[in-house]
């Protein structure tokens, strides 16, 4: 990797910023630190604010309060200075569809002071590194959605950002060329970049960020790395299968017991919470002092999904089970399906 | 951490960009607009098939009975008129483009760049003229097939084309002002257009003055685009066509719509997020 401390620089300080639109608190004192070179993941379902975070981030929304610093520069007082360092994709690609793809990498060079020569080289080894090469004379308005989306990536990428904030930036990629955007979101951060990104897909999260908050109605209503999230937020169960399926009712009463509830979860297997590793060891000298055979026993850790829903359903509005939408999880696999 | 101290942040800590780096930022996006004439020449129809369609229509349809108020050759009456037209419709364009940066989403990857906002807009103002440019020279060249000849000389006939753009650069500001405050390209055009609609009908672009009833006559000499084309009659055509006061109140108008409107389009455009 390279001799940077990480926890001495950051890159991201975030201290109770607020946005309001109208009525609306979109963003409600956040607070945030990110270490430079590191990957921060933003989750949260639609309007939770994770666009309006990465706007103000970026320089283009003014908070209503708090203060952000990025490279340890106001966004409010320092935005020309915080435009230096910072490299943005926004949800929606902001292409010119009526410029070619390369004109339109060219053009941001030159907007960077890049002279012809090195804005010219640079928009072509960006349009390589996002397999646009062939088609990079073509005008952006024949572009695919997914290509329009990488050249956008391409035209954040010119000015070699410090700090790179990446809206959805997976939203639309097939699953190859979303792999290799985490390959280039990986590369970027081992040589420093610090990256914020948003994101629906819990997978993203967990494949790219050492760090990931989940927000909703503009708080944060949890933060850690991926596996603190699942164990801690939505936990972690247990199921037992005993071997006379008669027995079934009496694991039921001794998990109901020890870990305070119990389900039959499949045909024969009931199961229940851990919230604490000493219950494992109690549930079992229960069992054992039950006299009650068990043919299988598993611990289960959360998905992030279920943790995003655990929260979300939790602290969120959304507390009908019917209206939770589908986990993005799975509507990404079968987008993915689709593609193939 | 001081914002002085990280070693992140850019050796340039200044919130200005000098003149000659916008200058160049403008070049960059000057260029752009260009290319994307070049692409979607098709924009340039409303400053090029239009003025054409107009001056066969009123040349050929109604010419014949319109000649009489006019008198003389219809032709060489119409033609400053439809430049008249064509340079004051020609800068709802300008409008138009900026309204779509802000509505595509454009306008916060340049707002993202460390670079002066303003050279987006005056890269915008620039490229209309010069798409006005090219829009007069052909127009001229159809005007100059059909029988239309300059009876001045080259700098009357310049300085009325310079007079015309000096009115189209007023109604520019007009432009970005309602580009920048109304909610889509759709409703730039419709706007400016129900603005600039009722001032061409009622004016001396296609026909006298003196032909309209006495009330109507009022607003039709106050109307800038009839100054305007009774001035670019005098500087293009000569001859009966005098100019009189006409080029001072156009200019007065072009100057006047600047100083007005510039102010509110640019605190409007500098506000937009
Ligand atoms: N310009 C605006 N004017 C008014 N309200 C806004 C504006 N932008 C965002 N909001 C509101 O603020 C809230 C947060 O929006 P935001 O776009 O930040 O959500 P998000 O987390 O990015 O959602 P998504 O996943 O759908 O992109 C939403 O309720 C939205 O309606
Ligand atoms: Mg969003």
């Amino acid at each position: 990797m390279n001799t940077r401390n990480p926890s001495e620089e950051i890159a991201i300080q975030v201290e109770g910023l607020v946005k309001r639109f109208g009525e609306q608190t979109a963003v409600d004192h956040v607070d945030l630190a990110v270490p430079a070179g590191s990957v921060f993941g933003l989750l949260g379902p639609n309007g939770a604010g994770k666009t309006t975070i990465v706007r103000m981030l970026s320089t283009l929304l003014r908070p209503d309060g708090g203060t952000a610093r990025v490279a340890g520069l106001d966004v409010v007082g320092h935005a020309q200075a915080v435009r230096r360092v910072i490299g943005l994709t926004g949800q929606f690609a902001a292409v010119d569809e009526a410029l070619s793809g390369y004109e339109n990498v060219y053009m941001i060079g030159r907007l960077l002071d890049m002279p012809r020569k090195e804005a010219r080289q640079r928009a072509e080894e960006l349009l390589a590194v996002f397999g646009l090469e062939q088609d990079a004379r073509k005008i952006a308005k024949q572009y695919s959605g997914g290509m329009r989306r990488r050249l956008d990536l391409a035209a954040s990428l010119v000015g070699r950002p410090r700090v790179l904030f990446l809206d959805e930036p997976t939203t639309g990629l097939d699953p190859a060329r979303r792999n290799d955007l985490w390959d280039i979101v990986r590369d970027l951060a081992d040589g420093g970049t610090t990256v914020l990104l948003t994101t629906q897909y819990m997978e993203e999260a967990e494949a790219l960020a050492q760090d990931i908050a989940v927000m909703d109605h503009g708080h944060f209503i949890a933060r850690g790395t991926a596996d603190e999230l699942k164990v801690r937020i939505a936990g972690r169960s247990i199921r037992l299968r005993p071997v006379v399926a008669a027995e079934l009712s009496a694991l039921r009463e001794v998990l109901m017991d020890v870990l305070g509830a119990a389900d039959e979860v499949a045909p024969g297997t009931v199961g229940g919470p851990v919230s604490e590793d000493a219950q494992v060891a109690r549930l079992l000298q229960s069992i054992a002092a039950q006299g009650i055979a068990i043919a299988d026993i598993s611990t289960v850790t959360a998905s992030l999904d279920e943790v995003f829903l655990t929260l979300t359903e939790k602290k969120g509005g959304v507390s009908e089970k019917t209206s939770v939408p589908e986990p993005t999880h799975d509507d990404d696999s079968s987008a993915l399906e689709a593609a193939r | 951490m001081t914002a002085i101290t990280s070693t992140l942040a850019p050796s340039n800590l200044s919130s200005r960009t000098g003149l000659r780096d916008t200058l160049r930022h403008t070049g960059a996006l000057i260029r752009r607009n260009l290319l994307s004439t070049k692409a979607t020449p098709e924009e340039l129809l409303d400053v090029t098939f239009f003025p054409i369609i107009m001056t066969v229509m009123f040349t050929y349809v109604f010419g014949g009975g319109l000649k009489s108020s006019t008198g003389g050759d219809y032709i060489e009456y119409l033609i400053p008129g439809i430049f008249v037209q064509m340079l004051s419709f020609g800068s709802i364009g300008v409008g138009i483009k900026l309204n779509s940066d802000f509505d595509k989403g454009l306008m916060d990857r340049f707002r993202s760049l460390p670079i002066a906002r303003v050279s987006v807009l005056s890269a915008h103002l620039v490229s209309s003229v010069l798409r006005l440019l090219l829009a007069s020279l052909i127009t001229f060249t159809v005007a100059t097939c059909l029988g239309f000849r300059v009876h001045t000389n080259v700098f009357e006939f310049f300085g009325g084309i310079a007079l015309l753009l000096a009115l189209g650069f007023g109604v520019s500001w007009l432009s970005v002002y309602v580009g920048t405050v109304v909610r889509s390209p759709q409703a730039v055009q419709g706007v400016l257009n129900i603005a600039l609609f009722p001032l061409m009908f009622c004016s001396s672009i296609f026909t006298s003055v003196s032909t309209m009833p006495g009330w109507l006559q009022a607003f039709a000499k106050v109307n800038p685009l009839t100054t305007a084309a009774d001035s670019a009659r005098a500087l293009m055509v000569g001859g009966q066509f005098t100019a009189g006061h006409d080029v001072w109140i156009t200019l007065a108008w072009a100057a006047g719509m600047s100083i007005v409107f510039a102010p509110l389009a640019l605190r409007a455009y500098n506000r937009h997020i």
